[in-house]
C-alpha cells in the first residue's frame, strides 16, 4: 500500500467539502428563514448529512492508509496556501466529528423546537461544525489557526445563546459563594469566561506557530516534515520546546485542560445539545486532534535525535493531573449536566495522558493508538449522555440531580440509554467501547517503560474508579430511589413525565446502542486503528514500531494479546467504583450525607472538592478581581496623572487640532481651493525639477 | 486598427446605445415611462457589458496588460479590471437609483448620464493614445457635472455641482496643456511613443517632459482625491446625490488611477527622475490628510469623503514604490477593485438611508442597527473592510501594499516609512469608523424596524458576500490582479 | 524657425499663467468660465503651433477635439450657473460657500 497514491480529484473535493459544506449551510440558513423558519431545521440537518456523507466517501481510503494532500493558492503574493490533508487520521476524526455533529442537529430538532431564535441557533452550529472540520482537514497551522478561532467564535455565541440570563439557564448554585467567590453564573458571564479563558491558550498557540514559522518559513505540517533542518536550529537555540509548549497551551485551553479548565464547567449555560456538541465533537476535542496532529511530527524529530522528551512529560503530567482533578469533582456536585462535564475534562486528560506517554515509550503507536481510540469512545458516549441529560432537563425542567430520583419507571428509555452509555463511561468490563479504550491507555501506560510510567498508572487506575463512582451516583441519584418533591410537585401540578420525543431520544439511542455494539468488538476494533495507525506512522513519518504483538483474532483468543495486570487493574477499578456507588446511590444502605459527616477527614475533603478545589476562586482572585485593583490604582496613580495628561490627552488634542487645521483649509469658498490646486501644481513641479 | 469585436468597442456600442436612446424614448413616450423602467433597461445594457468583459476574459482573449499599443484602445487586462470595477460601481449606482430616484424629475436623463459616463471611464481605462485618453476623460466628467448638480431645487447640490465645475474644468485644461506639451516634444500622441520619445529626449527639453508629468499628476490627482489637489473633493461628495457620491468615489476616481498608471507612471519613468519620492510625500499627505480632517465631520457622505481622500493615499504607496517592488502595482489594482466595492456599498448604504429616513448626520443614525438592520450591517462590513479589519478584503490589499513598501525598503530608505504611515493612518481611521458603528449599534433607544429599500438590500447583499468571500479566499483576484498588472521594470530600463 | 515656435510657447505659457490666475482671484463664475477656456486655448495653441512645425500633424485634429469639448464644458458650466442664479440671483462663486469644514 503506497501511500502516495494519485487521489482521484472526486476525492479531494470531497475533503474539501466536508468542511465548506457546513459554513455553506450557515450563509444560506438565514437566507432561508427569510421565505421559511421551519425549514432551517431541514437544511442543517441537510447540509450536516451531505458533510458526514462526504467524510463517510474517504473511509474506505482512511483504511487503506491512502492519503489526499490537495493544496490551492490563498495569498501567492505572499506565499500562502491553503490545503486539505485527509490522511487516516483526520478522515477518521472527520467522521466521528460529522456523524456525531449529525445525530446532534437531528436531536436539536426536537431540543430547541419553537424557541424564537432558532436561526441564530443553526447558524452558529453549522459555523461550529464547519470550523471544528476545518481544523481537523486543514494541512497547515495557519489554516488550523483559521478553524480553531472560529470553533472558539462559535463556542462564545452557543454558550452564551440566552443572553437574557434567566435563572434557569444559570449554572451554579444561588447564593453559594466560595472565598467570597459566587459560583453561579449567567450565560453570558459563562460564555465570556470561555472565552477568554480559552484565548489565553490561544496567544500562546499563536506565539508558538510564529516561532516556529519564523525558523521553517512556513506552515504547512507536510513542509515542516519534509525538511527538519528549521528543528535543528530551533533546538539549538533551545527554542524548540518551548515553541511545541506554546502550541500545546492552545490545547489545554481548548481541551479544559489544568490549569485552563475552569471555563469548562459553566459552559453548562449553553443549550444542552450544544454542551453534547462542545463535550463530544467539537470544541474541547479540537486540542486532543492538535496533540495527536503535532504529536507525530515532534515524535519523528525525537527520533532524528532532537531532544523533545519534555513535551511529552508535560503533556503526561497535565492529563493525568487533570484526569484526577476534574473526576474527584464530579463525585460531588449535584448539577448533572456539571458532572458530565467534569467527566469530559477528566476523560480528556485520560487521552491527554496517552499522547503524551506514547511520546515517552518506544512503541509510539501504542499510546497514540490508544488516545485516540479512547478519543472515539468518549465521543459516542458522551454525546449520548449529554443528548439524555438534556432530555431530563427538558422533562423535568430544573438542572439539579436532587430534584429528579426515582425515574426508571417513567422514562425507560432514557434509563435504558443512560445506561449504556454510562456503562462506556465506567469502562464495563468486555462488552463497551470504554473499557476497550482505556484499558489500552493502561497497557500502554504501563508497558511505556519510562520512569513516570507507574505514578501515573496509579493515577489512571485511581481516576477509573473514581469515574466508575460517580457515574453510578449520576445513575442512582436520576433513575433510583424515592420521586424527589420537585417530581412530585410537578405530577401533582398535572405534568405527566415521560420520555422524550423521538426525534430526541433516537439520536442518543444509537450512539447508546453504539457504545455497547462497538464495544462487544472493541478489541479487534482498535486493533485495526493499531494496525493503520503502525503503517500510517511509518509511512508518514518514518515512526517504526519494533514489533507488532497484537493479534487479530474473532474467536476467544483475542484475550491473549491483551495485557494481564492493565486488565485486572481496569476490572479491580470497576469493581471499586461501581461497588462503593451501588452501596451509597442505588442500593441506599448507606447515607452518603451521614457518612461524610460522620468523620472530620472525609467533611473536609468533600469541602475541598465541592468547592472546585478552590482553583476557580483563585483564578478569580487572582486574575480577575487583583487586575481590577491593580488597574483602578494605576488608573487612579498613574494613568490619570502622568498618561492621561500627558499622552492620552495630548494625542487626543493634537489629532483634533490636526482635525481642526485641515478643517480651517476647506473654507467652503472656491477661490482658495483653486490657489491650492495652483498651488499644488507649482509644488509638484517643483519637487520633480529638483 | 482595433477589432470590432474588442471588449472597448463593444462596451462603447452597448452603453452608448442605451444611454442615446433613453431620453429619446422618454420624449417618445411622453415622459410617462417610470424610474423603475429605465432603471431595468440600464442594468441590462451594464450588466451586458460587464458579462462581455467577462466572457472575453473567460475565453482567454484578453491579453495580458500591454500599457502600449499602436492603436487607440487596448484590449488588454489591465482595462479589463479596471472596466470590471467601474461596471459594478455604476451597477450599484444605477440599483440604488431605483429607489433614489423615485418621485424625481428626469430619471431617463439620470440614467442616461450614468451610462454615458461609464463609457467615459472604461474608456479612459482601455486608452492608449492621448487624444483618446483626454475625449474619455471628458466624456466621463461632464456627464458627471450634470449629476451632482442633479437636484436642481437643491442649493447645496448646486454648490457643489458649481465648485466641483471650476476644478473638473480646469483639471481638463490642464491635462490638455500637458498632453500639448508632450505632443510637442516627442511629436506623438500614442502613449507607448510618447513614453519612447521621453526616453530619449534631448537634455534641453527635459524641463518640458517634467512639466507635462507634472501637469498630468495635477490633472488626474483631482480625480484621484491626492493632497493638494482634493479640496472639491468632500463638498462634491457631500452636496452631490449619495448614488453619485458612489459613482464619483468609487467609479471616476479609478479612472483617474487607470490615466495616472498608464501616463503618470510610464512617463516619469521614461524621465527616469526622483518621481517616486514625491509620490510618496503625495501619499502620505493625502492619507493623513484624509484621515485627519475625517475624524470630527458630523455627515457621513463627508466623512466617506475624507476617507476616501484617505484611501486615495494607500493606492498611491503602490504607485509610488512601484519600480522597486513587484508587487506594488498589484497591491494597488487590488486596492482599487476592492475599494471600488467597499466604498460604492458604503455610498449606496447612505443613499438608502437617505432615502428611508432623510439624514445623513451621524447624531440621527442612532440605533440604525435595529431600523434597518441589512443596510447598517452592510454599511458595518464595508467601513471594517474599509479600516483594512481581517478577514475581510480590504485587509488582504492593504496587507500587500504595506508589504510591498517593506519590500522597497531594500532599495529606497523610504519605503517602510510609507508602511508605517499607512498603519498608523489605518489605526486612526478605525476610531471613526468605528464612532459609525457604536452609534449605529450601541446608542439610541428602542427604535422601530423601517421597511428597507428592496434595491439597496440586493447592493448590501452583493456585497457582503463578494467583501467576504474575498476576504476569505482572495487567491483569484490575485491572480487576476497579477495578470493585469503592467510589466513597469520593461519601461524602467531602457 | 525655433525661434518662432518659441514665441507660440511664450504666448501660450502666458496665456496659462493668465488662465490659472483668473481663475483663483475672480468671484464672477462667468469671468471664471473665461478663464477655464483661457487656458484651454492655450493649449489649443501650442497644439496647433507644434503640428505646425511637426512632421506628424495630428495636433491639429486634437485642437479641433478639444474646441469641441471645451464648448460642450461651457455648456454645462452656464446652465449650473442659470440654476444657481435663479435660486440665489447672484453668480458670485464666492458666496456659494455652505459646504466647507
Amino acid at each position: 500500500m503506497a501511500t502516495e497514491i494519485i487521489a482521484t480529484e472526486g476525492d479531494a473535493m470531497f475533503a474539501w467539502l466536508i468542511w465548506i459544506l457546513p459554513f455553506v449551510a450557515a450563509l444560506i440558513i438565514p437566507a432561508v428563514a427569510k421565505v421559511s423558519k421551519l425549514s432551517t431545521g431541514r437544511v442543517a440537518i441537510g447540509f450536516a448529512a451531505m458533510s458526514a456523507i462526504s467524510a463517510a466517501m474517504l473511509f474506505p481510503m482512511a483504511l487503506e492508509g491512502h492519503e489526499i494532500h490537495s493544496q490551492v493558492d490563498w495569498i501567492s503574493a505572499i506565499g500562502l496556501k491553503a490545503g486539505v490533508l485527509a490522511d487516516p487520521l483526520s478522515i477518521i476524526m472527520a467522521n466521528v466529528v460529522g456523524w456525531i455533529s449529525f445525530l446532534i442537529i437531528c436531536y436539536s430538532t426536537g431540543y430547541m423546537k419553537g424557541d424564537k431564535d432558532i436561526v441564530r441557533f443553526w447558524f452558529w452550529m453549522m459555523f461550529f461544525i464547519g470550523s471544528m472540520q476545518l481544523i481537523v482537514l486543514s494541512d497547515n497551522l495557519l489554516q488550523l489557526f483559521f478553524g480553531w478561532e472560529g470553533v472558539g467564535l462559535a463556542s462564545y455565541a452557543l454558550i452564551a445563546f440566552w443572553y437574557r440570563d434567566k435563572a434557569k439557564h444559570h449554572v451554579g448554585k444561588e447564593g453559594r459563594t466560595v472565598l467570597g467567590i459566587m459560583e453561579y453564573y449567567s450565560p453570558t458571564h459563562s460564555g465570556m469566561k470561555a472565552f477568554i479563558m480559552t484565548k489565553v491558550g490561544d496567544v500562546m498557540m499563536l506565539a508558538g506557530m510564529f516561532l516556529i514559522f519564523a525558523f521553517a518559513g512556513t506552515f504547512g505540517f507536510k513542509e515542516l516534515l519534509a525538511d527538519t533542518a528549521w528543528a535543528v536550529n530551533m533546538s539549538a537555540e533551545g527554542l524548540l520546546v518551548p515553541a511545541v509548549v506554546l502550541l500545546f497551551g492552545g490545547a489545554i485551553g481548548k481541551s479544559a485542560q489544568f490549569p485552563l479548565n475552569e471555563w469548562l464547567l459553566e459552559a453548562m449555560t449553553g443549550p444542552t445539545a450544544v454542551s453534547a456538541l462542545i463535550h463530544a465533537a467539537t470544541m474541547v476535542k479540537a486540542g486532543v486532534f492538535l496533540v495527536a496532529r503535532l504529536g507525530p511530527l515532534v515524535f519523528a524529530l525525537g527520533a532524528a535525535g532532537i531532544l523533545v522528551d519534555q513535551f511529552f512529560e508535560i503533556i503526561a503530567w497535565v492529563g493525568a493531573f487533570t484526569a484526577l482533578l476534574l473526576a474527584t469533582q464530579a463525585m460531588v456536585n449535584p448539577e448533572i449536566k456539571k458532572v458530565l462535564a467534569y467527566s469530559t475534562g477528566s476523560q480528556i486528560g485520560y487521552m491527554m495522558m496517552a499522547l503524551g506517554i506514547a511520546g515517552l515509550s518506544e512503541q509510539f503507536v501504542d499510546g497514540y493508538t490508544a488516545g485516540f481510540y479512547h478519543m472515539i469512545s468518549h465521543a459516542m458516549f458522551k454525546a449520548s449522555l449529554f443528548m439524555a441529560a438534556g432530555s431530563l432537563l427538558h422533562v423535568v425542567g430544573s438542572r439539579f440531580m436532587t430534584d429528579m430520583g426515582g425515574l426508571r419507571k417513567k422514562m425507560r428509555k432514557t434509563y435504558a440509554f443512560m445506561w449504556a452509555a454510562g456503562l462506556g463511561l465506567m469502562g464495563a468490563p468486555f462488552i463497551t467501547t470504554g473499557f476497550w479504550s482505556k484499558d489500552a491507555i493502561f497497557a500502554a501506560v504501563y508497558e511505556s517503560g519510562n520512569e513516570w510510567a507507574l505514578p501515573i498508572f496509579i493515577i489512571a487506575v485511581l481516576t477509573a474508579a473514581i469515574t466508575a463512582f460517580y457515574t453510578t451516583r449520576m445513575m442512582g441519584l436520576v433513575f433510583f430511589g424515592k420521586e424527589s418533591k420537585h417530581i412530585e410537585k410537578m405530577e401533582s401540578e398535572g405534568h405527566h413525565i415521560h420520555d422524550a420525543p423521538r426525534s430526541m431520544w433516537i439520536p442518543y439511542g444509537i450512539l447508546a446502542v453504539l457504545t455497547i455494539g462497538i464495544g462487544v468488538i472493541g478489541f479487534s476494533a482498535e486493533g485495526g486503528i493499531h494496525e493503520l495507525f503502525t503503517e500510517y506512522l511509518d509511512e508518514s513519518f518514518g515512526i517504526q514500531t519494533p514489533h507488532i504483538d497484537v493479534e487479530i483474532s474473532g474467536s476467544l483468543g483475542f484475550l491473549s494479546g491483551l495485557n494481564p495486570i492493565a486488565v485486572g487493574a481496569s476490572l479491580v477499578a470497576f469493581a471499586v467504583g461501581f461497588g462503593l456507588g451501588y452501596i451509597f446511590y442505588i442500593g441506599r444502605w448507606v447515607d452518603p450525607v451521614k457518612f461524610i459527616n460522620s468523620n472530620i477527614f472525609f467533611y473536609a475533603l468533600h469541602k475541598v472538592i465541592l468547592n472546585r478545589w478552590y482553583l476557580n476562586a483563585m483564578i478569580y482572585w487572582g486574575f480577575v478581581i487583583a487586575p481590577l485593583w491593580a488597574a483602578r490604582a494605576i488608573w487612579r496613580y498613574f494613568e490619570k496623572t502622568a498618561i492621561d495628561t500627558g499622552m492620552n490627552t495630548g494625542l487626543e488634542r493634537s489629532v483634533r487640532f490636526g482635525a481642526k487645521v485641515v478643517q480651517g483649509t476647506q473654507t467652503g469658498v472656491a477661490q482658495s481651493y483653486l490657489f491650492v490646486f495652483g498651488a499644488g501644481l507649482l509644488f509638484v513641479v517643483l519637487i520633480l525639477l529638483i | 486598427m482595433i477589432e470590432l469585436t474588442s471588449t472597448p468597442i463593444i462596451i462603447l456600442a452597448i452603453l452608448g446605445g442605451v444611454g442615446v436612446a433613453l431620453p429619446v424614448i422618454s420624449i417618445a413616450m411622453k415622459e410617462r415611462g417610470t424610474v423603475a423602467s429605465y432603471g431595468i433597461v440600464t442594468l441590462i445594457a451594464l450588466f451586458a457589458s460587464i458579462g462581455y468583459v467577462l466572457y472575453q476574459l473567460a475565453l482567454d482573449h484578453v491579453a495580458p496588460a500591454a500599457i502600449f499599443s499602436q492603436d487607440v484602445l487596448a484590449d488588454d487586462a489591465f482595462g479589463s479590471l479596471f472596466a470590471i470595477a467601474m461596471l459594478i460601481v455604476a451597477i450599484f449606482t444605477t440599483v440604488g437609483s431605483f429607489s433614489y430616484m423615485k418621485n424625481k424629475a428626469n430619471p431617463s436623463v439620470y440614467f442616461s448620464l450614468i451610462l454615458l459616463s461609464t463609457i467615459g471611464m472604461v474608456l479612459v481605462a482601455y486608452a492608449t493614445d492621448l487624444v483618446m485618453l483626454f475625449v474619455a476623460w471628458e466624456l466621463m466628467s461632464i456627464p458627471t457635472y450634470i449629476l451632482v448638480g442633479f437636484l436642481k431645487k437643491d442649493p447645496i447640490s448646486n454648490e457643489a455641482a458649481i465648485k466641483y465645475f471650476l476644478f473638473g474644468a480646469l483639471a481638463s485644461a490642464i491635462i490638455i496643456y500637458g498632453i500639448s506639451l508632450a505632443y510637442g516634444i516627442t511629436g506623438s500622441t500614442n502613449i507607448g511613443e510618447v513614453i519612447q520619445g521621453f526616453m530619449v529626449l534631448d537634455a534641453n527639453l527635459i524641463p518640458i517632459g517634467l512639466l507635462a508629468v507634472g501637469m498630468f499628476i495635477a490633472g488626474f490627482g483631482f480625480k484621484m482625491g491626492l493632497v493638494p489637489f482634493h479640496m472639491w473633493l468632500p463638498d462634491a461628495y457631500e452636496g452631490a446625490p449619495p448614488t453619485i457620491a458612489a459613482l464619483l468615489a468609487a467609479g471616476t476616481k479609478k479612472a483617474g488611477f487607470a490615466a495616472a498608471l498608464r501616463v503618470i507612471v510610464m512617463g516619469a519613468v521614461a524621465l527616469s527622475l526622483d518621481w517616486t519620492l514625491a509620490l510618496g510625500i503625495i501619499a502620505v499627505m493625502t492619507m493623513t490628510v484624509g484621515n485627519i480632517a475625517a475624524i470630527m465631520q458630523k455627515n457621513l457622505a463627508r466623512m466617506l469623503a475624507y476617507s476616501s481622500i484617505g484611501h486615495a493615499g494607500y493606492i498611491l504607496i503602490g504607485l509610488s514604490i512601484a519600480p522597486f517592488s513587484t508587487i506594488g502595482i498589484q497591491g494597488s489594482l487590488f486596492h482599487i477593485l476592492n475599494h471600488a466595492v467597499m466604498k460604492g456599498a458604503a455610498f449606496i448604504a447612505v443613499a438608502g438611508i437617505v432615502t428611508a429616513l432623510a439624514v445623513t448626520h451621524i447624531e440621527k443614525i442612532k440605533g440604525l442597527g435595529r431600523r434597518m438592520p441589512i443596510t447598517a450591517l452592510g454599511l458595518v462590513i464595508s467601513l471594517l473592510a474599509l479600516a483594512g479589519v481581517p478577514p475581510l478584503n480590504g485587509f488582504w490589499s492593504k496587507l500587500m501594499l504595506f508589504a510591498s513598501a517593506i519590500d522597497a525598503g531594500t532599495v529606497v530608505w523610504w519605503g517602510p516609512w510609507l508602511a508605517v504611515a499607512g498603519v498608523l493612518n489605518s489605526a486612526l481611521s478605525l476610531a471613526y469608523y468605528g464612532w459609525i458603528i457604536r452609534k449605529m449599534y450601541f446608542e439610541g433607544e428602542t427604535e422601530k424596524r423601517i421597511k428597507e429599500p428592496r434595491a439597496i438590500i440586493a447592493v448590501m447583499i452583493f456585497s457582503i458576500i463578494f467583501m467576504v468571500t474575498i476576504g476569505v479566499y482572495p487567491e483569484p483576484i490575485i491572480q487576476f490582479t497579477e495578470f493585469a498588472t503592467p510589466a513597469i521594470n520593461v519601461a524602467f530600463t531602457p | 524657425m525655433s525661434n518662432e515656435l518659441i514665441d507660440f510657447v511664450i504666448v501660450s505659457v502666458a496665456l496659462l499663467a493668465i488662465g490659472i490666475y483668473g481663475l483663483s482671484v475672480k468671484r464672477n463664475f462667468i469671468r471664471m468660465l473665461f478663464a477655464v477656456e483661457i487656458v484651454i486655448n492655450a493649449a489649443n495653441l501650442n497644439l496647433v503651433a507644434f503640428a505646425r512645425f511637426l512632421p506628424h500633424s495630428g495636433g491639429q485634429t486634437f485642437a479641433l477635439f478639444s474646441i469641441a469639448i471645451a464648448a460642450a464644458e461651457v455648456a454645462v458650466g452656464l446652465a449650473l450657473i442659470i440654476v444657481a442664479y435663479r435660486m440665489y440671483k447672484n453668480i458670485d462663486v464666492a458666496d456659494f460657500r455652505s459646504l466647507k469644514g
